[in-house]
């Protein structure tokens, strides 16, 4: 405790921060780098439709002939030829977790899926390194008709036409290089499909763990929900913490037909030594919702934005989104947001908090399209500093082409208010919890968005340890 | 000779496909004079004097527009109010250095006109000592064939105070650069600038204000009506640097858009290397509210004169403030004309 500082603890990592070795008895893993080589031998390991090999050569030579992003933090730490593209158990996907091998069902077990999935889940899928190693959906959603799997098993089982007639469509190989990476080397994730009017109640998740150091993880998720269908996703990610760089180049592509609605829940909590260049994106149409709830805490490196192209008329969208930048750690987070159809709204809710070092930067892309009539749009965003050896930047971009758009925008940095703390202070409150509330309130707004076990996992990752400190 | 010059980049970027980052313009040097640019003074509250001994602030323009300013700077003091026009007669260049003595309280009025199709560039650096205290009004009138370069700079010494109003009405393209650096403890700096883009016109603006000191304070304000197929870009950063405790800011933005082909674009920046500060950042962009315009007209204006009267208050705020009743005329014209 020093200068009177109140002490709030970094993210507790150590609960993620555990792994296996992995030996070439057990695991398959490719050499380092990308080439053309090593793509046509995972490529063949999956057995993929010609088209399927042909669309990753040809991403493999966009990502060879494009730049690193011009803007952003920095990545030149990163060196991409010394990721391995692919590692994998020698096992198959299992349906049941005793079939699991030992080291990754442990895994899972210390990070609570199976039990998540027998108190609360419709549907568990669990993907270790490159591969899903488990995947299950309740029996009663199934026979509703949702289809829940890898999007390797949805392409040999009677999807493959609606998986070519998606993927990579809204997230196109030439959007930036991590997009053409992810197009040649792609490899596991999930795929979704709620038939029409289906509601699943309860929701489905994806736990994504990369155990393998120096590797690369490039999950593709595919949702689809069919006109007046409803469901709730949630996607967690974790790894242990190697000296070695890791990179996580996943894509997510959702699809949200008339009237229906999406939850996209994420809670990432990779290991700080994880460049985290993820890329998401859906398409809401005529009168469809899309909900984003999104928690950062983890990764070396983030660039995360969520999109959102509301192309229906009266589609709606909501961001709320939290980012925890600690020390070494460099969180560039946010949402992008097109309007295109008429009456569309959408409401983006961020909060970021940064200490010991830790940059956080909340950047965003609002653009209202000339044809989004009466379109609406809000952007909040919040920073906390708890220290001045930290940074908290925002650089929210808005592009409005539409004359009658209502377009509102405010952003706030600070600290905690000594006059806030003093007002509960003379109300009875110790200055420790006085200061513990003040934060807790904060983050409230993001974390009642959150699934009940996420939103007491998140109080426990903002683990807040307050100690006066009488001068 | 033509040459390609990078101008008003934010200093953060971001996304690219944006096309926000920054601008480039065309510019033929050979055809840039200092003959072609006149400065009037009037009143006895600016003198010129010798060189300066302290550096100059950097722009917000850019270094490449900084290789445009080949000429001389102008150095004066100033002592007390004073009236200030420029006039173009061709593509030229300004630069002039003014600084506000120690302890001095003055407002000077400066009025850009003029045509100058290639380039106007004028570029001008305030430094304002201990305490003194500064409004600037400067109404921009040029012609509407003008290519308008405005980079304003300022170094605002310990309890120092600069206001600076700014009105934008001509011209065809306005690039408007302007950096603020809060140096010296308990300094402020308030800006509000009101613009009126009717045609094809483009105002590009980044406005800088850089808080180095502890206890500093900026108010940013920029509010405007877009008519036709007008379209502005604002780029606004509060940076607070390491150091500057205590240090408050804002900058809000109020845009009024008439007509389904304006575009307006924003990016609002916040940049903060120092816990103990307060930066807040608000905007609100649409048409005028329904709710207003049936008020008016419940009162007998038709719709087009309850618009223009609504349009006219907003710049009331600023012509008010000028004492020089045939300038506030003249502006008042040039508006209505502009509504008719």
């Amino acid at each position: 405790m020093a200068d009177g500082k109140t002490l709030i603890t970094d993210v507790d990592h150590k609960r993620y921060d555990f792994r296996y070795a992995e030996s070439s008895d057990e695991y398959i893993r490719e050499e380092d780098g990308f080439t053309e080589e090593i793509i046509r031998r995972i490529s063949e390991e999956k057995d993929d439709p010609e088209w399927m090999r042909d669309f990753r050569l040809k991403c493999l030579d966009i990502y060879n002939h494009m730049d690193m992003p011009c803007w952003g933090p920095s990545i030149q730490e990163l060196d991409l030829n010394r990721i391995a593209s692919y590692v994998r158990h020698k096992t198959d996907m299992k349906n049941n977790w005793d079939d699991v091998p030992d080291d990754i069902k442990e895994t899972f077990e210390k990070l609570g899926i199976p039990q998540a999935e027998r108190l609360s889940l419709a549907g568990v899928g669990a993907q270790y390194d490159s591969e899903i190693v488990y995947h299950n959906l309740k029996e009663e959603v199934a026979k509703m008709g949702v289809v829940y799997t890898d999007v390797e098993t949805a392409m040999k089982t009677g999807y493959e036409d609606m998986v070519r007639e998606h993927f990579m469509k809204l997230i196109t190989p030439t959007d930036h290089k991590f997009a053409a990476l992810h197009g040649a080397v792609w490899s596991g994730g999930s795929f979704v499909y709620v038939p029409k009017g289906v509601k699943v109640d309860i929701p489905l998740q994806s736990y994504f763990r990369l155990n393998a150091a120096g590797a690369g993880q490039f999950e593709h998720t595919m949702i689809i929900v069919d006109e007046g269908a409803d469901v709730h996703f949630i996607e967690g990610c974790s790894a242990p913490k190697y000296n070695v760089a890791n990179l996580h180049a996943g894509c997510v592509e959702l699809f949200v037909r008339k009237n229906a609605r999406l939850r996209y829940s994420t809670i990432e909590n990779w290991s700080k030594n994880m460049f985290n260049l993820n890329t998401k994106r859906a398409l809401i149409e005529e009168g469809g919702k899309m909900e984003w709830v999104s928690g950062s805490f983890g990764s070396k490196i983030s660039y995360l934005y969520p999109m959102t192209i509301l192309k229906g008329n009266d589609s709606k969208m909501t961001y709320t989104g939290i980012t925890f930048s600690g020390e070494g750690q460099n969180l560039d987070t946010g949402c992008k947001v097109v309007h295109a159809g008429c009456r569309t709204s959408s409401v983006i809710t961020a909060k970021s908090i940064s200490k010991s070092g830790g940059i956080g930067m909340f950047r965003s892309s609002v653009v209202i399209e000339k044809a989004a009539k009466e379109s609406k749009c809000s952007v909040s965003c919040d920073s906390l500093m708890l220290d001045s050896i930290s940074r908290a930047d925002t650089v929210p971009a808005m592009d409005i082409k539409a004359f009658d758009a209502d377009v509102g925008h405010e952003a706030k940095i600070g600290r905690i208010s000594d006059e806030a703390v003093f007002y509960l202070m003379s109300r009875g409150m110790s200055e420790e919890d006085a200061k513990a509330l003040i934060v807790s309130g904060f983050a409230d707004s993001v974390s009642k968005e959150l699934p009940l076990e996420y939103a007491v996992e998140m109080n426990n990752l903002i683990k807040i340890e307050m100690s006066g400190h009488k001068a | 000779m033509t040459d390609v010059y990078n101008i008003n980049t934010s200093p953060a970027l971001t996304f690219a496909k944006l096309g926000m980052n920054g601008d480039r313009i065309s510019v033929n040097t050979s055809l840039i004079k200092k003959v072609n640019v006149e400065q009037y003074i009037f009143g006895n509250g600016i003198t010129d004097t010798d060189d300066i001994d302290e550096a100059l602030p950097g722009g917000a323009a850019g270094q490449d527009i900084d290789r445009l300013l080949s000429t001389e700077s102008r150095i004066m003091t100033v002592k007390g109010n004073a009236g200030i026009t420029i006039s173009f007669s061709g593509s030229g260049v300004i630069r002039r250095v003014l600084k506000v003595a120690r302890g001095v309280e003055a407002e000077v009025v400066e009025v850009v006109k003029g045509k100058a199709p290639d380039i106007a560039l004028n570029s001008t650096s305030y430094i304002l000592e201990k305490n003194a205290r500064l409004k600037l009004i400067r109404i921009q009138m040029l012609d509407k064939d003008t290519l308008y370069v405005d980079d304003l700079r300022a170094k605002l010494h310990e309890d120092s105070y600069l206001e600076v109003v700014r009105l934008d009405l001509g011209s065809k393209r306005s690039y408007i650069a302007s950096k603020v650096s809060l140096e010296g403890k308990n300094s402020e700096y308030k800006a509000h600038g009101d613009y009126l883009l009717n045609g094809s016109q483009r105002l590009d603006i980044n406005m800088i204000a850089e808080h180095i000191a502890p206890d500093t304070v900026s108010d940013m304000r920029c509010d405007g009506v877009l008519l036709d197929s007008a379209s502005k870009i604002f780029r606004g950063v509060l940076d607070f640097k390491s150091g500057c405790k205590g240090a408050k800011g804002a900058e809000n933005e109020d845009v009024i858009l008439l007509s389904e082909d304006v575009d307006n674009q924003s990016l609002p920046i916040i940049l903060c290397g120092e816990e103990d500060v307060e930066g807040n950042h608000g905007a609100s962009v649409g048409k005028i509210s329904d709710e207003i315009i049936y008020y008016l007209m419940t009162r007998g204006f038709d719709e087009e004169a309850a618009v223009r009267l609504i349009i006219r208050s907003k710049f009331n705020n600023i012509t008010s403030q000028l004492k020089n009743s045939d300038l506030r005329d003249v502006i008042n014209r040039q508006i209505d004309g502009v509504l008719s």
